[in-house]
């Protein structure tokens, strides 16, 4: 492994050069940040993973079924599984896509889920990302630079090949493509993912496009190439959020989506991945939801387990709640990305009685989590070697099939104290080896 | 049973010519539980494209662009529908009916015990007569940003707004409702009112007149509040003022 070690400010200074960099918005100016990738990998053994393989593809089965359902018959509504204010008080329940089941029933194409293994060695699902889930740029990068910096010790530690990635995500824009070219769309370089977009566009042979190139005629869309010649586009992995996708269906004011984009969408010409509307289905008040779910749809167990959770709106939850804030972790359902998360072991009795007064006014706005205290991973820093929470986001496609990408982005915390891994709450990555045997 | 025929012409002129136009038109009247379309003609200017497609809630929508530059647009939609109101028929309702938007909260009826014990239709009636006891018409005092609430506490408002409060009314008395943009008989711009669901069925009123719907109504849209139902949505590029002209004439249809 030192020969690892020893190719770590190379590989940084590699990426730095290659671009690898995620922007953020801080007090309205942006600025890019380095996304710090410590050499040592995290080493999942092969049949661990192929236990989360199967409880992955299970729970992505299931919420492309709950999708399917909740926009047109929601029959986990009309059986009681859901309160019905669950769905449709929900800002994620979008009515632009009410009826309308996208090419092959398929909703969630690129689904990140978010996993934590605590200290006993159990693996616990902390979100599912069924959006624009991001980040699998950054290990593909990775795991390439350590390749050539070091390429016998992936002989030699029977690591799982992860270069599929790319031929993956083009056969699933190949499998619900409505006749044309794949486009990737990024609203530009000033997004904080735009190497993601670049980088994803050449490798999965798709056309990188921002939203000036593209146009609807005839609820057809349409990519305008260099020479001005006009290209059916049959299928749209866009990266940009539903709220800005069309002016025309979602919020007018919107300067970087294509308008009439919707019906060119509910005309059955355009696959987009993901569907619009799929954040109903991560909310994390539904998150809650997803054990019963596989059980509604599959007639399975669960295979993986949640965080144990609460919803304040139950009464029984909410009073253990209120009772045991002091040892919960407390996140908004509204916010996204590492904010509006509170633990309540960090607050002092009077915030603790805040908090309990909010949670009391509006129990449908929160949902309450066990902490789990999840394993410490070894990184180098400084030349030393420290300890840092860290998580897994596992990239699972659903094409013909499901699959999930035999490797992922291990996060972790730069700040010893601090749980939170997400990128834009400044952590670093690691490559994330899954064992052949 | 009436037949009735329609007219609804849309004029807008700009101050400079302006390009890409995207619209977006929900004014193609279509068949439901009370009324059958007979005939449809719709004429656009200037066109590039033009595509139909259903929305979420079920309207049609003409959705079309006009790229080149142009300095006026117009649209033209006629034809003729039979109505009848005199028998309901039961009808679907979707669960985001019963859930308030920005635009229908209402706080609350100030005697709420008044309304319980009455029937539906009473209670209608009611809800439509408390309306018009704390509004007075009045164009101009409101916009389409204004409020369910903000219009009530201001006590003036127009038929969009009257629309608003009763949805807002009927949800927070348990009744799914919904906003209904239509043409009136005779005369002059859109109208708006309310259907409200009970055991099955949508029952249409009109708070504005402070009576229930009849065979003088067509509707051509219909959502949870009116930006589901905005008739015409648009975009360009430019830079330049528009002035917007709206004729609706709806008479009846005497035989030809």
């Amino acid at each position: 492994m030192d020969e690892l070690i020893n190719q770590e400010e190379s590989i940084n200074e590699l990426l730095a050069r290659y671009g690898v960099k995620f922007g953020v918005y801080k007090n309205n100016t942006f600025h890019e940040q380095l996304f710090p990738f410590d050499t040592l990998p995290r080493i999942i053994p092969s049949h661990e993973f192929d236990y989360l393989e199967k409880g992955l593809i299970q729970r992505v089965n299931a919420l492309n079924l709950f999708l399917k359902d909740i926009y047109t018959d929601y029959q986990i509504v009309k059986d009681g599984v859901i309160p019905e204010d669950f769905i449709f008080s929900s800002t994620g329940y979008l009515s632009p896509c009410i009826g309308m089941v996208p090419p092959k029933g398929i909703y969630s194409h690129i689904s990140g889920i978010d996993l934590v293994q605590s200290k006993d060695g159990t693996w616990y699902v902390l979100e599912d990302n069924l959006r624009i889930p991001s980040g699998a740029s950054y290990p593909m990068i990775a795991r390439d630079l350590m390749r050539r910096a070091a390429p016998n010790i992936f002989r030699t530690y029977n690591v799982r090949d992860n270069r599929d990635y790319a031929k993956m995500l083009e056969e699933t824009m190949d499998y619900v493509n409505m006749g044309g070219i794949n486009v990737i769309l990024t609203p530009g370089r000033y997004n904080s993912a735009y190497f993601e977009h670049s980088y994803l566009a050449e490798k999965a042979h798709a056309t990188l496009a921002t939203p000036q190139e593209l146009f609807v005629e005839n609820a057809t869309l349409f990519y305008k190439n260099h020479l001005g010649y006009k290209v059916k586009v049959g299928s749209l992995y866009r990266r940009i959020s539903d709220d800005y996708l069309d002016p025309l269906a979602f919020k007018p004011e919107s300067l970087i989506g294509v308008p009439q984009l919707m019906s060119a969408y509910r005309e059955g010409n355009v696959a987009l991945i993901n569907a619009p509307g799929n954040g109903i289905a991560d909310d994390k008040g539904i998150y809650y939801f997803v054990p019963k779910m596989i059980q509604y749809y599959l007639h399975e167990e669960p295979i993986l387990h949640n965080a144990p959770t609460y919803l304040p709106f139950y009464e029984e939850d909410r009073k253990y709640v209120l009772e045991n804030l002091e040892k919960l972790v407390i996140k908004d359902v509204s916010e996204a990305g590492g904010y509006g998360v509170v633990f309540g072991s960090d607050m002092d009795e009077e915030k603790l009685q805040e908090w309990r007064d909010i949670i009391s006014r509006e129990p449908r706005r929160f949902i309450a989590q066990e902490v789990i205290d999840f394993i410490d991973l070894p990184i180098h820093e400084n030349g030393k070697e420290v300890y840092r929470k860290a998580d897994l986001r596992a990239f699972v496609l659903s094409g013909e099939k499901t699959r999930v990408w035999a490797s992922g982005l291990t996060r972790f915390s730069r700040n010893p104290d601090s749980f939170v891994v997400n990128s834009s709450q400044g952590g670093g990555f690691k490559d994330t080896w899954v064992l052949s045997q | 049973m009436k037949r009735l025929v329609y007219q609804y012409q849309m004029d807008l002129k700009f101050s400079d010519f302006v390009k890409e136009q995207q619209f977006q038109l929900r004014c193609i009247p279509q068949d439901n539980y009370y009324q059958k379309v007979i005939d449809t003609h719709y004429y656009v200017y200037p066109l590039d494209s033009i595509n139909k497609f259903t929305d979420g809630f079920g309207n049609l929508v003409l959705a079309g662009n006009a790229i080149m530059r142009h300095r006026d647009f117009s649209f033209q939609v006629k034809g003729v529908v039979e109505v009848d109101c005199s028998s309901p028929k039961p009808d679907f309702c979707h669960p985001l009916y019963r859930y308030e938007t920005p635009l229908t909260k209402v706080d609350s009826i100030e005697h709420p015990e008044e309304i319980y014990g009455l029937s539906f239709d009473e209670q209608m009636m009611k809800i439509m007569q408390i309306i018009n006891d704390h509004m007075t018409y009045a164009q101009g005092t409101t916009t389409i940003q204004t409020s369910a609430q903000d219009a009530l506490n201001q006590g003036t408002g127009v038929c969009q707004d009257y629309a608003h409060i009763m949805v807002g009314l009927c949800r927070k008395l348990g009744y799914p409702a919904r906003y209904i943009a239509g043409m009136l008989y005779g005369e002059g711009e859109t109208h708006a009112w309310v259907e409200v669901y009970n055991k099955d069925t949508w029952y249409s009123y009109d708070p504005t007149h402070n009576r229930k719907v009849d065979d003088n109504y067509i509707v051509l849209a219909h959502g949870r509040d009116y930006t589901d139902c905005i008739i015409d949505k648009g975009m360009f590029i430019g830079n330049c003022k528009q002035i917007q002209t709206v004729k609706v004439s709806v008479t009846e249809d005497t035989g030809r």
